[in-house]
């Protein structure tokens, strides 16, 4: 095995450069991109990745160096810059240190891994991907673009070993599909998608993908302009997923260390409506961000970040725990061998109740339900909790579809939309994953929302 | 000149031709292997302290594969003939032509290495480069109280490429560079502004022992402060005089990136079928230049293999070539020009600008500045944005003043300027003798690269200025 042999090296050359505090974290990753348009690529990329990212502490100061490059000279350069940044860096206050977390004797099982979904000859992802696009194309005249079909895969292995005699590693792997639909009728143009997210190649069903992402964008037809003012709103769970997603870093200690968390000076304080429990598990068998442990080697478990209501805890990795005296909760995260430790969210997910969407939707006289949001990157301010977000959905009137409504903004705050939420729906469902941490949410319904429109 | 050979050190001879056959084997009708092996080193202060030293190693092969114009890439950082092959098989497995091109046999290519480096950067050890961080730090802070934030950091790249294509290529370079970045920010009153200045060039550490610390702290800590006290510019069409150096990011953005064969063979540019033709004023000839001994933007070859080349664009006013990667040359049937260039081996390369300028003219600037009753001076530009689409641009002046009968006035800030790619270039009436490039990274499809913008000092006709 690659890793195997990487880490041992590392650390055995670590070893005899006389450090006794340092870290290798390895990781092997392959990947498949393809973008389909008009049966044609838009995108064909194939991609190996290894690197080892190398920590060393000397004196509560840590240093940082990479390699892409395997070998016993590049691990000794890349060690000798890191103990040279050590050295050179200044001291921010809290020492940093690594630990020997137990090695689990073999390697932990959450279901992340499926070794079928490696073998799929890459002729079957190319045909699945070209007849998602033509299952969308052909399932309405109405349907008159797909923008968007793309199919990708990977597999990851990550492995961390330290000085101490702590090593393990984990693998995953994932196979996901999306499609984007445009349909049109007089001058109006509405557009949606679907995604599905496995480690079973065959339930990837590109009739079902394809239809699904044409029907979506077919049903925002006949859509409406909706006057401004409060509203009771159904943020539907893809919705709120984003919303989430854009929030996380208010739940990060490091944020709030750094001033820049609203939730900072409030734990054990109610933030939300009883009704609202926000989990973070990172052992949630088959998801697609489960690890057995963090960035640091430090084991990973399930916990409640708000417990009906009640702010619980921040994440924590070693560091900013020990700032504030605290236990990390297995939250390390480096993104890639390139990057300095961080703090973030594995599979982060507000608990869904018991009502189904049909009945969410008929819960006031007048419901709109937010089926799109766009402008997150400038339109959510996580220091405040302010967002305004530009939004697409569907009025309902007592429970029954009215007509799709565009061409408005939400606003709000993250927190007061949490107080007033009044239902949970049993609709979990997590985004479309980019990035290390993967968000989930039910729909919820939230009374007094305020909307601008025409 | 030394002649070295720099292909075989990273990826063999043997295993390239077997990794450019497998790749070929299903009738595809190139193939390139991109080897490399990067070394980068950073080392950055804020508040007055170290925050930042690392160093990474940057090392992998991109796979290229065309049928036809059909274009796929992959990339491994496993340098292992099965990994190499295992990109080259699924690359091959994407199409399926019936044609028969058969790799050649590698021929090597040698050619001098015409920017000489002195000191590689990244042996220095850290004490001399924080020392040098720490002048530039004191020298801006000494300027004045108004200046309460100063970044600034060192960086440094040494890359190794190998380049190993169908055609029988077999070749490779060393670029070296190395850079300062000062930034420095004054604040009163709630108000900030920033100067900055961030040289840089192909070479080795030697660049940086070349540079005054205090002069740059200086500097970027008096721009920062001028337009602190500036009061805001006026709005309105008028004359505008943009003088040398970082003034080029107009050429480059408005008109340099639609002179790429990429954009032009997606028609997606203002100047798409245009050679020959009339696209500036007389006064205005422009070059592309991978040439210039140590020059921040260029190399010996390209990151296809192809040596580089001065490009003209423009001669007195007529477009006379574009710039041009080797899938462009397919596409609109263009020679290339050695402008294939890409961030690292994750990247397939396309089309890039390397060190662009506008040619110097006769004028002087006092010349120009008296031509002008009422105007703008933009002394430095800042950032700014182009519609692919439509050529339309809009940029800061980072540093202007303002222009009153035929003199430099007071300093304003807050100004943009708006306009048209196009048009600009028809607009200019002076050129300028005094010719200066400065230093950027370009970001495109293809990443990042480092590039220098440039020109002597320009007078504009007249340029819709955005103020308050």
């Amino acid at each position: 095995m690659l890793g195997e042999k990487v880490v041992k090296s590392v650390i055995s050359i670590a070893k005899k450069k006389g450090l006794d505090s340092a870290e290798v974290y390895f990781t092997n990753s392959k990947y498949f991109i393809l973008k389909v348009h008009g049966q044609q690529y838009e995108e064909f990329k194939v991609s190996h990745s290894v690197g080892a990212g190398i920590r060393v502490i000397i004196d509560g100061r840590e240093g940082y160096a990479y390699t892409e490059r395997l070998d016993d000279d590049a691990y000794a350069r890349a060690l000798d810059s890191a103990v040279e940044s050590a050295l050179s860096l200044c001291d921010d206050g809290t020492p940093a240190k690594i630990k020997r977390f137990a090695n689990p004797k073999t390697e932990i099982d959450l279901g992340t891994y499926e070794i079928n979904l490696g073998k799929v000859p890459e002729e079957f992802k190319i045909e699945k991907t070209m007849a998602i696009e033509k299952a969308a194309l052909d399932f309405d005249k109405r349907i008159t673009a797909v923008p968007m079909v793309r199919y990708s895969d990977g597999y990851h292995i990550e492995r961390i070993a330290n000085t101490l005699g702590m090593d393990k590693q984990y693998r995953s792997n994932y196979a996901m599909a999306m499609a984007y639909a445009v349909a049109s009728e007089g001058d109006e143009k509405r557009s949606d998608g679907h995604y599905i997210v496995t480690h079973d190649f065959d339930r990837i069903d590109p009739v079902e993908l394809g239809t699904t992402a044409a029907r979506r964008a077919l049903r925002k037809l006949g859509s409406r302009e909706i006057p401004s003012g409060l509203y009771t709103v159904a943020f539907d769970n893809e919705v709120m997923c984003e919303i989430l997603s854009g929030f996380a870093s208010v739940f990060s200690a490091r944020a709030a260390q750094e001033g820049k968390s609203l939730l900072d000076g409030k734990i054990g304080q109610k933030v939300a409506n009883s009704k609202i429990t926000i989990v973070d598990d990172a052992l949630m068998r088959g998801a697609v961000a489960s690890h057995p442990f963090d960035d640091e080697g430090h084991p990973t478990k399930k916990l409640k970040v708000i417990d009906r209501g009640k702010f619980v805890t921040f994440l924590h990795n070693m560091k900013t725990a020990s700032k504030w005296g605290v236990k990390s909760t297995g939250h390390a995260s480096r993104g890639s061998y390139k990057e300095t430790l961080g703090v973030a969210p594995s599979n982060f997910y507000v608990l869904p109740g018991d009502i189904p969407f049909t009945e969410i939707v008929g819960k006031a006289p007048k419901v709109v339900q937010i089926a799109d949001v766009a402008g997150l990157h400038s339109g959510i301010n996580p220091i405040t909790g302010d967002f305004s977000l530009s939004a697409t959905g569907f009025l309902f009137k007592k429970g029954v579809m009215a007509h799709p409504v565009h061409n408005f903004t939400i606003s709000g705050n993250f927190l007061d939309m949490l107080k007033n939420v009044t239902h949970i729906g049993q609709d979990l469902k997590f985004c479309f994953p980019s990035g290390i941490s993967y968000f989930g949410s039910p729909t919820i319904l939230v009374k007094k929302v305020s909307i601008g429109g025409a | 000149m030394t002649v070295e050979n720099r292909y075989g050190k990273i990826i063999i001879p043997e295993t390239a031709s077997k990794v450019i056959k497998r790749a070929m084997s299903r009738g595809a009708t190139f193939a390139e292997v991109f080897a490399e092996d990067k070394k980068t080193l950073v080392v950055g202060l804020s508040d007055s302290k170290i925050k930042r030293n690392v160093y990474g190693q940057v090392y992998g092969a991109g796979i290229r594969v065309f049928f036809g114009t059909q274009v796929f890439y992959g990339y491994t950082s496993d340098l292992s003939l099965d990994s190499l092959l295992e990109v080259a098989t699924l690359l091959a497995g994407a199409w399926h032509l019936d044609t028969k091109t058969k790799p050649g046999a590698l021929v090597a290519a040698t050619h001098g290495d015409r920017h000489p480096v002195a000191e590689n950067p990244i042996d220095v050890k850290a004490a001399e480069k924080i020392a040098f961080l720490r002048a530039m730090d004191d020298a801006a802070r000494s300027s004045g109280a108004l200046i309460t934030q100063v970044d600034a950091a060192i960086g440094e790249i040494v890359q190794d490429v190998e380049i190993y294509n169908s055609e029988g290529l077999m070749t490779g370079d060393r670029r070296v560079y190395t850079r300062a970045y000062v930034s420095a920010v004054a604040s009163k009153e709630g108000e900030k502004q920033t100067g900055h200045r961030n040289p840089g060039a192909h070479a080795g550490y030697e660049f940086i022992r070349n540079l005054d610390p205090g002069d740059l702290g200086r500097d970027a800590a008096r721009q920062a402060i001028t337009m602190l006290e500036a009061e805001y510019a006026p709005s309105g069409k008028m004359p505008v005089v943009i003088d040398n150096g970082f003034g080029g990011v107009i050429f480059h953005e408005a008109c340099g990136h639609a002179l790429e064969s990429s954009s032009v063979s997606k028609n997606a540019s203002i100047f798409a079928g245009k050679l020959g033709e009339r696209i500036a004023s007389e006064c205005v000839s422009a070059v592309d230049d991978g040439t210039i001994v140590n020059g921040w933007g260029s190399t010996v070859i390209d990151d296809e293999g192809t040596l580089t080349e001065r490009t003209l664009l423009i001669e007195k006013g007529i477009l006379k070539s574009y710039m041009v990667d080797k899938l462009g040359g397919l596409k609109i049937g263009h020679r290339p020009t050695g402008s294939g260039r890409r961030e690292s081996y994750r990247f397939s390369p396309t089309s890039r600008m390397r060190n662009t300028f506008i040619l110097p003219g006769d004028h002087t600037i006092e010349e120009m500045i008296s031509s002008v009753d009422k105007g703008l001076y933009a002394s430095k530009m800042g950032g700014g944005s182009v519609s692919p689409a439509t050529g339309e641009f809009n940029f800061s002046v980072q540093e202007g003043y303002l222009i009153e009968n035929g003199r430099i006035g007071r300093p304003v800030r807050g100004a943009t300027l708006v306009g048209h790619g196009a048009e600009i270039l028809k607009n200019i009436t002076m050129v300028g003798k005094t010719l200066d490039l400065a230093q950027g990274m370009c970001g495109s499809s293809s990443g990042s690269v480092p590039t220098c913008v440039g020109q002597p000092p320009v007078l504009v006709s007249q340029i819709v200025v955005g103020g308050r």
